[in-house]
């Protein structure tokens, strides 16, 4: 009982304060599973996509980058080429005034300081209610909406970067801190 | 138009040819260690290799090391994107001890698949016998990963400097400029070796420039 307690205390931990650390590379469309190529080819006119390979600590994913009516949108596929979510820039004051209001109240409770970086928008779903979205038509079946915000933070009376995840709901799904890699060959 | 651009091209490697110049080598060690509360000292080591001068100098060798820095700076970081720092550089060259005091403010940004970093820096050298000479410097560098939107280890980089350097001294002021173009890779986390071509022109203002052309060699290491 207390070895279950001491490994869901700390698996509590790890979900709340992670740091993120996350390596991309780019890759060539032969690289990419054909699913995951038809996807794209059915939800993007766009000719110009830049596909990368993403290891985190979560494992693989294969990450299709497109831009599109001045917006970024980032398709995110398991290695098999099935796909786990859109994420599409949006602006802050895009997000519905009272959903941001409870976003804005939970970061400051954490935060005594904050300055909003960058908000995507993702939507998870089933993939032909994904292309709907991207389509800008309406999806037949419900789907998730969550919002991923890249904050600069004071805390503990240190300014860092954090990404935030929250769900329609504004309530807090994931936050990581973003560990910057080294600026020194930039400053110096 | 081809004969324009040979013409043109021609011209400059011409002057520059006729003009003061000197052609070596910039190695460069430089060192990050992390202290508590935000702050870092950095330490630099770098020469300076001549292998080529015109005019060439009465009485003193075509090649030679012409310099050596070591150069210290606390830098404190006040926000993911901005720095603070000051320091102190030691520099020997022709048998003399040279002293600089340094102050520089750093602001990084983040782009979509780069990184622009502007350096602000005031130094005062300090000579035996010469009047102290004060420094304004602006720096802009651009870091472009060559594969994936960020730089990460055993990746391939590339590194563009642009600097401008105001400087006064016995009441005569001069501008310098600075470009340089390394090619980097990134070892690991810690570690960087880059490479390229670093280019300056100095004296614009008082007397004829010197175009100075040298080799650049530097090994990031941080602790």
């Amino acid at each position: 009982m207390r070895i279950l307690f001491v490994i869901l205390f700390f698996s509590a931990q790890g979900l709340y304060a992670q740091d993120k650390v996350e390596r991309e590379y780019k890759i060539k469309p032969s690289e990419v599973p054909a699913k995951a190529l038809d996807f794209i080819k059915e939800s993007f006119s766009e000719k110009k996509v830049n596909w990368y390979m993403e290891q985190s600590a979560s494992g693989k994913s294969i990450e299709a980058k497109i831009r599109k009516d001045d917006r970024l949108y980032s398709s995110e596929f398991d290695t098999l080429g099935n796909i786990q979510d859109i994420e599409v820039t949006v602006n802050f004051k895009e997000i519905p005034e009272a959903l941001r209001h409870i976003i804005e109240r939970n970061i400051g409770e954490q935060f005594s300081r904050f300055k909003v970086q960058k908000v995507q928008k993702q939507w998870i779903g089933k993939a032909a209610d994904l292309q709907s979205l991207i389509k800008g038509d309406k999806p037949k079946a419900k789907y998730k909406t969550n919002y991923e915000i890249v904050i600069t933070g004071r805390k503990d009376k240190h300014r860092d970067e954090y990404e935030l995840l929250f769900n329609e709901d504004g309530a807090l799904i994931r936050q990581q801190k973003i560990i910057e890699s080294n600026q020194q060959h930039l400053i110096f | 138009m081809k004969r324009y651009i040979l013409f043109a091209f021609l011209s400059c490697v011409s002057s520059c040819l006729y003009a003061q110049n000197q052609v070596g080598l910039l190695p460069q060690i430089n060192t990050d260690v992390r202290l508590g509360n935000d702050w870092k000292i950095n330490a630099k080591l770098e020469g300076r290799q001549l292998f080529f001068q015109n005019p060439f100098p009465a009485g003193k060798s075509e090649t030679k090391f012409e310099r050596a820095d070591l150069e210290l700076v606390a830098n404190k970081t006040l926000s993911p994107s901005t720095t603070v720092g000051g320091g102190y550089m030691l520099r020997r060259s022709d048998g003399k001890f040279i002293h600089r005091i340094i102050q520089q403010f750093t602001i990084t940004q983040k782009l979509y698949s780069s990184r622009l970093s502007h350096r602000i820096r005031t130094d005062q050298t300090l000579e035996k016998d010469e009047a102290i000479q004060l420094r304004l410097r602006y720096r802009l560098s651009w870091e472009k990963p060559l594969s994936g939107l960020k730089v990460d280890p055993k990746e391939f980089y590339l590194k563009l400097n642009n600097e401008y350097l105001g400087m006064l001294q016995d009441g005569k002021g001069d501008l310098e400029i600075r470009g340089l173009a390394n090619l980097g890779y990134s070892i690991s986390d810690s570690n960087k070796i880059e490479s390229g071509v670093d280019y300056r022109i100095e004296r614009l203002i008082q007397k004829s420039p010197v175009h100075k052309v040298f080799l650049n060699i530097a090994f990031y290491h941080s602790f």
